[in-house]
Order: structure tokens, then sequence, then C-alpha cells
């Protein structure tokens, strides 16, 4: 594993093989990639040996999508154990996955679905997280997901919901600002406030990937819905706002950041991409700053 | 069943299996001999890559093309000229700066390859992948030297034991076997001449994996030097995979090279390994 590049705070991107030469020709500017785990659980040694090579030239971190280890199910232990041996064989500096259920019953949602937050399915995160822990040999950072349902039957809102988890297991927040930012706006709250109600001192991680408005979907023809919802894709900008809300979340934390810029599709010229590194680090440097005047100020 | 008792078209298929079987033996006894030790770092140099996989020669190409696509050299049929001298300062890397002092005076693409500045520049690559274990040095020769004899040597015991049993016999008819000999021989002469050692080869296998997806859409690139991606994708696969209508310049600089890039597969296709594949959203709603 190489060294990071900078001291505090570290700005990366997720590994897609479509930026591969961008990635390679820029690794000066990035501290750490992250990739997706689930693309590599079928993967036998010689497949994950471009990772390892990977590796050797950045810092990684892992990221799953398919456990589903907020569902009120049990995780079966094959998708640990492949988590397992891919955190074995790459030795990433983290891994992650959501906060969120993908199947039930027998069934696969094929997306990430908020669960009701209910003390039950507190319960039901938690064994599920100490489990997966336990066999993979390292804690999972834990992501917030965008949703845009509240999930019905809740009796918590979804920063508490997320202390509780979180502080229960002791590990890492993988806070995702632009899937913050889209519960937010989704459900009137207003972003900055959101944040501060979520466990700062946990955030270890963070994610800013970009979204677009649609039409909120009709109950009924008769009914067609006027609103909009915002839906995080990946394929777009990250919005100026949810650099506003890194550079609020620096200011109010004191542990090193890593930062992740998430891109899925309609990829620009990698110097783009390169652009929006640059935001989020000068958004990091301008919270510390903040902090630091504030404290010199006291 | 002694195979020195078969005859004729029965024992040159026996040789051939054999043959075979040496010959992948001692690719495979290189490969793994070899294999050892953390990946290489620091291959971000497109023609460090380009090195790697072809050589000296393939390192200057990519480099030329890398620059005709920035527009720091233009191209007039087979000519090549430095658009600017000022330009030489500009660029960074040795090769590009040999490269653009060489075409100061309009030249022919192959006219580089003899260039004594652009030759320097590449042995800086050339020491660097000696120092990772990424090609073969004299020691790796000496070392692949034993079992690459002993292959020879059991193809040669082979056809001696079997020219001695055929004359004993009044046979004469070994003209066949004493080509075959000879075939394997060269064979495997250039398997223990390979110029890059197993972890060289297995570090080329790992990028050409890396960058698949985006040989996948080698189409989509455009030409004008925006970005160091067409650099990569001919370092990493050859100047054949870029796509020869948006770099028509190469067709007439590199005619064997060049290809309309229809050789590329698609992006679907070149995740068969899985690791390649990177599992994102791609726009339908993510939420993670």
């Amino acid at each position: 594993m190489v060294k990071s590049k900078t001291g505090l705070d570290r700005v990366g991107i997720g590994w897609r093989g479509e930026l591969a030469a961008g990635i390679f020709t820029h690794l000066d500017q990035i501290d750490l990639l992250e990739i997706i785990a689930d693309a590599y659980f079928k993967s036998d040694a010689r497949a994950l040996r471009p990772l390892q090579t990977l590796a050797a030239q950045v810092p990684i971190t892992l990221h799953g999508v398919s456990m589903g280890l907020a569902g009120s199910e049990a995780v079966e232990l094959w998708r640990m154990d492949n988590m397992a041996r891919l955190v074995n064989t790459l030795q990433p500096e983290s891994w992650s996955e959501h906060l969120a259920f993908v199947r039930a019953g027998g069934i696969e949602i094929g997306h990430l679905a908020a669960p009701p937050r209910t003390d039950l399915n507190i319960c039901a995160a938690i064994a599920n997280i100490e489990r997966v822990s336990e066999i993979v040999g390292q804690r999972p950072l834990m992501e917030n997901i965008a949703t845009l349902i509240d999930p019905p039957g809740s009796r918590w809102d979804e920063p508490g919901w997320t202390a509780q988890i979180v502080n229960a297991c002791g590990e890492g927040l993988l806070l995702d600002l632009h899937n913050l930012y889209d519960n937010a706006l989704n459900f009137g709250d207003k972003p900055e406030k959101l944040l501060m109600r979520f466990p700062l001192h946990r955030v270890r991680e963070v994610h800013l990937s970009g979204g677009k408005w649609i039409d909120e979907p009709s109950i009924s023809k008769e009914q067609p819905s006027t609103r909009q919802r915002l839906l995080d894709d990946h394929v777009h900008d990250v919005p100026g706002d949810v650099f506003g809300l890194l550079e609020l979340l620096a200011q109010h934390v004191a542990q090193p950041l890593d930062v992740i810029i998430e891109r899925d599709g309609l990829y620009p010229d990698f110097d783009h991409l390169v652009t929006q590194m640059d935001a989020a680090r000068t958004a990091l440097a301008r919270g510390r700053a903040s902090t630091a005047m504030m404290k010199a100020a006291a | 069943m002694n195979p020195f008792m078969l005859t004729g078209f029965s024992f040159l298929a026996f040789y051939l299996v054999v043959g075979i079987l040496v010959a992948w033996g001692l690719r495979r006894w290189i490969i793994s001999s070899e294999s050892n030790g953390a990946p290489a770092q620091n291959l971000t140099d497109p023609y460090l890559i380009a090195y790697l996989r072809a050589g000296e020669n393939e390192a200057m190409r990519v480099a030329t093309v890398a620059l005709l696509d920035r527009g720091l050299l233009e191209a007039n049929g087979e000519q090549i000229k430095t658009k600017s001298s000022a330009s030489v300062e500009m660029v960074k890397r040795p090769i590009e700066k040999a490269i653009l002092r060489k075409f100061l005076a309009a030249g022919e693409a192959h006219e580089l390859f003899k260039d004594a500045g652009a030759k320097a520049a590449c042995d800086s690559y050339r020491q660097a992948l000696l120092k990772d274990g990424l090609i073969a040095d004299a020691s790796t020769y000496a070392k692949r030297a034993l079992p690459a004899l002993m292959a020879i040597g059991l193809m040669g015991a082979i056809t001696w034991t079997k020219i001695s049993i055929a004359f004993s016999q009044g046979r004469h008819n070994v003209g066949f076997l004493v080509f075959l000999t000879i075939i394997f021989a060269i064979v495997l002469i250039y398997i223990w001449k390979r110029r890059l050692t197993g972890r060289g080869n297995a570090m080329l296998a790992d990028l050409k994996d890396l960058f698949s997806r985006l040989k996948g859409r080698a189409k989509t690139l455009r030409a004008g030097g925006q970005t160091n991606e067409a650099a990569m994708l001919a370092a990493v696969f050859g100047l054949s995979a870029l796509p020869a209508a948006h770099f028509p310049f190469m067709e007439k600089l590199y005619p064997a090279r060049s290809s309309d890039g229809s050789g590329c597969g698609s992006s679907s296709s070149s995740c068969s390994s899985g690791s390649s594949c990177s599992g994102g959203c791609g726009g339908g709603g993510c939420g993670g």
C-alpha cells in the first residue's frame, strides 16, 4: 500500500474503468481511490491482480453496495465472506457499506432502500454490522442513503436513527452529502440544519455526487403530481450547495476526512473531474481555516 | 507402449505433443519464477508503458502521436515537423523534448528511431523497467538458460534416439523430424529470449485489464490532446487501438499500425474477468 500524499484531509474519486486513463495520468492529484467491491466478488486471485497493481499506485478503499446491513434479516454468510476475501487480498485503508436494505423475504430489490427507522430495525442493523465486522476483521464505515420516500412506520428521524446505529457499533460514518442534500430538499428540511443533527464526530469519509430533478410519480392518472423530487444519479456535477455542506462539515469536525467524488456515467473530460476534486479541497480548506480563525478569536 | 517404436505420422504427432508441452512448461516456469514481488509503482507515464509493451521504437511512436495530437508536431503526408521551436522548452518529458528537437527540421517518422537524443531519452525508461524487474537483464537470461537448454536438450535427445533407431532399422526418412526439431529449438530460444519478465508480463496484463473499459469506448475519444487518454490507450494497447477516423495522420505515418478502431470490442463485453467492472449507478437513480 502506498502512503497518502496529504496530511489531514484527502480527496479522491471512485474507480471506474472508463476513467482509467484520466486516473492514471492524474495520480499526483488523487489522494485515494474508492473501488466498488461487489464488482469483484466473483473474481479469482488472478482477476484481482490488476486491483493490486492499482493499489500499488494510490491508497484504496472498498465500497459495498449489496449487503443490505440495515435490513431486518441477517446478511448471508457468503456475502460477508466475499468482502472478507477482498479486504484480505487488497488491504484497503477502509471499507464501507450502506445503511439500507436491498432484499426482504428472498426478493432482491436491486436498489438501496431506506428501512422503517424503528427500534427493532436498529437492533437488526447493529447485529448485522457486528457480525460482518467479526467476519471481515475490520469495521465498515456506514453510509447514509438518499430516499424518495420517507420510510413509513418510522419512529426515528434519519440523523437520530443513524446516530443510534453508529454509536452503538462504534464505527465511522461515511456521510454522503448529496444524499443528505437530496433528503433535506425532498422532505422540506434545510440541508445545513439536517447536517448538524448527524453524529458528525463519527464522520470519516464523505461522498460527493450529483443528481437531477424528476417529476414525483403520480398516484393515479386523475391525480397527477405537480411536485418534483431530487434524484441522486451520480451522472451530474456536484452542486455548489453540496460543496457548501462540505465546508460546513470541515468547520465542525476535528478529525481528518476522506472525500470521494462519485461519477457513474456521462463522463466529462477528466480535467473537469479534477476541477471538482479541487473544489472539494477548497471547501475543506475553507472550513478548516474558518475553525482556526474561530479558535484564534476565542 | 514405447513411443520410440511408433513410426511415421504417429511418432511425429507424439513429438509435436511433447514439444508443445515442453515449450508450455518452459514458459510457465519463466512466468511463475519471475512473477514474485509487489506490483510496480509509478505506472503513470504512457511512454514507460509503451516501452514495457513493445520497446524503444514503440515508446517513440506513442510519444510522436501524442505530440501530434497535442498540436506540437504537424504532419504533412509522411513528413513531420515541429510547429514552434518554443515548444521544445514547454514540454516536460525528455522523450518529448528529444522528438520536438529532432523534427525542428522536417523528417519522416521512421527517422526518429535512429535519433541519438530520442534513444538516450528512452534509455531512462529501460533503466526504470530493469530496476523494477519488468524487463529481462543479463542475470534474467542467465537464470533462464539452464531450463531452456534442458528443454532443447530433451527435444534433441528424443530426435537423436529416434534417428538412431530408424537408421538401425534401415530407414532414413527423418527429414521432417529434423525440421520439427529445428522449429522447436527456435521456439524455445524465443521463449528464453523473451524481453518481458514474468513480472513485466503480469504488469502489462493488469494494465490491459484496468484499461479494458476505456478500450471499449475508444471510438468516442476525441483528438486534440485535451486529455492523456489517447496516449494511455495507445501505450497499453498499441496505436491500432486509436480510431483512425479521429487520428487521420496515423495512416500516413504508421500505416501498418493504424486501424479503424473496430477491433476494440465493446464496453459491455470487456468485463469478462470481472476485474474491470465498476458496478456504478449509471444515472437511473442511485441513492448510495
